[in-house]
């Protein structure tokens, strides 16, 4: 668009050139014809733009929002001066990237006498991630497009887009340490609790009730039940966000999956009252240092619901995490789809921690979006057989895994495989 | 605005058609080249720059015309019209890109062109109707006023 100082340059040098023209050929009529123009450019020149003093102010219907959910977005331009008017001004709307869907508009243009303000409404939504607005392009002009202005007002917005999440019912913890806040965590400690534990001789002071008759009869001394322990234990949740890991089919990622699993995992151990941390491997680390409460879940949320996927070299497998950070004895929920180079990094943590992993299984995700071809299934096969040896292996090694197929619900697989009952049956596979 | 950009049209056509008129006067060869021109320059109509180029044409056409003895007061209401046509197109461009306009944007530059045009045309016929003759030394001096006022002007917007 011829704007500003280009069209100062085209109507001064047509002016010109009819002037030098008139000039060479000693034709006054010739200057006759540049005076439209110069008087084009004259009254441009007296009308200069004034003192620009906008102020934008962004107005969100919320500041969390689910997937999908609509959010409307007000927009107000003000000129503070009182009585300077802007002819022309054009506002633009920075729109966040992660934005997939805008009805309105977040253009406009208008004219702002002084005082006056402009409103831009329009709605957003997204599907996952934390949405910012860094500000307004702005420019002005005056009406005859000589004088020119582009400014950037900071105008700092931010939405939170949360997935949706399963609530999850069910899942049994069996870390080497607990902490010492009761919670819901079995501490295979003896004291108060709801579960039988064992029985004791009788102290002075410990609660009646709580006498085992039978046992006293047989033992000719006052015995004393004593209930399990239940505390609120470290938890740290590790999400995969390599892209090497990542499957993306027509519109879809795994990766997506993964985050509403983790998301669902967090919110259930943290609403438990159990410590929580996590950390996003992939992009950079991405640390959450763990935190008991409402407002570590919101941060945690905040950070999940953030998460981006990362392809740095660094980050190839699994041995640059930072096992320092993770707190002894703590219980590890790892999101992933696992990949073989993976193995030995979770064996070697094995030693060390309780690991509890989570799978979306890449392999149903992907031939779900190709075409069953003989050529495709025996690929499948043969990555499935892959797979399930190497899931195989990570279970003998006491690794306690869920393989996720992402088209069925997760809530139920979890309570299922990770429940109290599936961990009761892995202690006495482990024993036998 | 569609309206608006028919009658911009209709103004550029206008624009044509009075310029091969008067170049009737020199045969049918120019009147031919210039509504030739004008319909090539319609069918490149897509691009924003061709407003610009009518415009150069118009005035390159009419100052040859005035150059060749052909009527200055039509060529000056000519150029008046050619600018007009020029400065609402660019307008319009630049507001059609928007889905709602404010009306006051309208009325503010239909008034600010109408002084424009007014002042262009009004020191135009004066110019026209004023014969001075000075010494070469004056159109010097003129000359580098203009000039100097010009850089400044170009400084100003810059």
């Amino acid at each position: 668009m011829l704007l500003g100082g280009r069209r100062w340059a085209f109507l001064g040098l047509l002016a010109f050139l009819l002037i030098l023209a008139g000039w060479a050929l000693h034709r006054g009529e010739l200057l006759a014809l540049a005076l439209p123009l110069l008087c084009y450019l004259a009254l441009g020149f007296y009308r200069p733009l004034p003192t620009i003093e906008l102020q934008a102010h962004r107005l969100l219907s919320a500041r969390q929002a689910a997937r999908d959910e609509t959010v409307q977005v007000a927009l107000e331009i003000q000129n503070q001066h009182k009585s300077a008017v802007l002819e022309i001004v054009t506002i633009e709307e920075i729109l966040p990237y992660r934005v997939s869907a805008v009805t309105g508009t977040t253009e406009k243009i208008v004219t702002l006498a002084g005082g006056e303000q402009a409103l831009l409404e329009y709605s957003v939504s997204g599907r996952r991630g934390l949405l910012r607005w860094p500000g307004v392009r702005v420019s002005v002009s005056d009406t005859l497009g000589l004088y020119h202005q582009a400014i950037e007002l900071s105008c700092a917005s931010e939405l939170l887009i949360v997935p949706a999440f399963e609530k999850i019912r069910a899942l049994a913890m069996k870390p080497r340490r607990t902490r010492i806040y009761s919670g819901q965590v079995k501490a295979h400690l003896g004291g108060p609790g709801l579960e039988f534990f064992g029985v004791r001789d009788y102290y002075p002071g410990d609660p009646q009730r709580y006498l085992n008759w039978k046992a006293t009869a047989r033992r000719d001394r006052p015995i004393i039940n004593e209930f399990e322990q239940e505390r609120v234990v470290d938890v740290i949740i590790l999400l995969d966000a390599r892209e090497r890991s990542d499957v993306i089919t027509k519109g879809d990622s795994l990766f997506e999956h993964s985050v509403e699993a983790a998301l669902a995992l967090t919110h259930y151990v943290s609403v438990q009252g159990n410590r929580v941390g996590l950390l996003i491997y992939g992009n950079f680390l991405n640390w959450t240092w763990p935190g008991y409460g409402g407002r570590q879940r919101e941060r945690l949320l905040r950070a999940l619901a953030s998460a981006e996927k990362g392809d740095k070299a660094v980050f190839e497998d699994l041995e640059r995490l930072p096992t320092r950070l993770l707190p002894a004895g703590s219980q590890l929920i790892f999101v992933s789809p696992l990949r073989e180079s993976d193995m030995k990094t979770l064996l070697d943590l094995r030693l060390r921690y309780e690991i509890l992993v989570v799978s979306p299984d890449p392999l149903a995700f992907e031939s779900r979006a190709l075409l069953q071809t003989p050529e495709v299934q025996l690929a499948a096969r043969i990555a499935r057989l892959q797979r399930t040896a190497l899931l195989t292996h990570l279970r003998r090694a006491g690794v306690r895994l869920l393989d996720w197929d992402v088209a069925r619900p997760l809530a139920p697989l979890v309570a299922q495989e990770l429940g109290r009952m599936a961990l009761r049956a892995a202690v006495m596979r482990g024993r036998r | 605005m569609k309206r608006v950009l028919l009658g911009v049209q209709i103004a550029w056509a206008f624009c044509y058609g009075l310029l091969a008129l008067f170049w009737w006067e020199r045969g049918w060869e120019p009147t031919l080249t210039t509504l030739l021109v004008g319909i090539a320059i319609t069918a490149l109509r897509r691009w924003r720059w061709t407003a610009s180029l009518q415009l150069f044409i118009l005035l390159s056409g009419a100052g040859l015309g005035t150059a060749t003895g052909l009527n200055p007061w039509a060529m000056l209401g000519l150029v008046a019209f050619a600018l007009g046509a020029w400065d609402i197109e660019l307008f319009v461009r630049r507001l059609e890109v928007f889905s709602e306009t404010d009306a006051r944007l309208w009325s503010q530059h239909f008034r600010v062109l109408a002084w424009v045009l007014a002042l262009g045309l009004g020191t135009g016929a004066l110019a026209l109707s004023l014969k001075l003759s000075f010494a070469f030394g004056w159109a010097l001096l003129f000359a580098v006023l203009f000039l100097i006022a010009f850089l400044l002007l170009l400084r100003a917007s810059l």
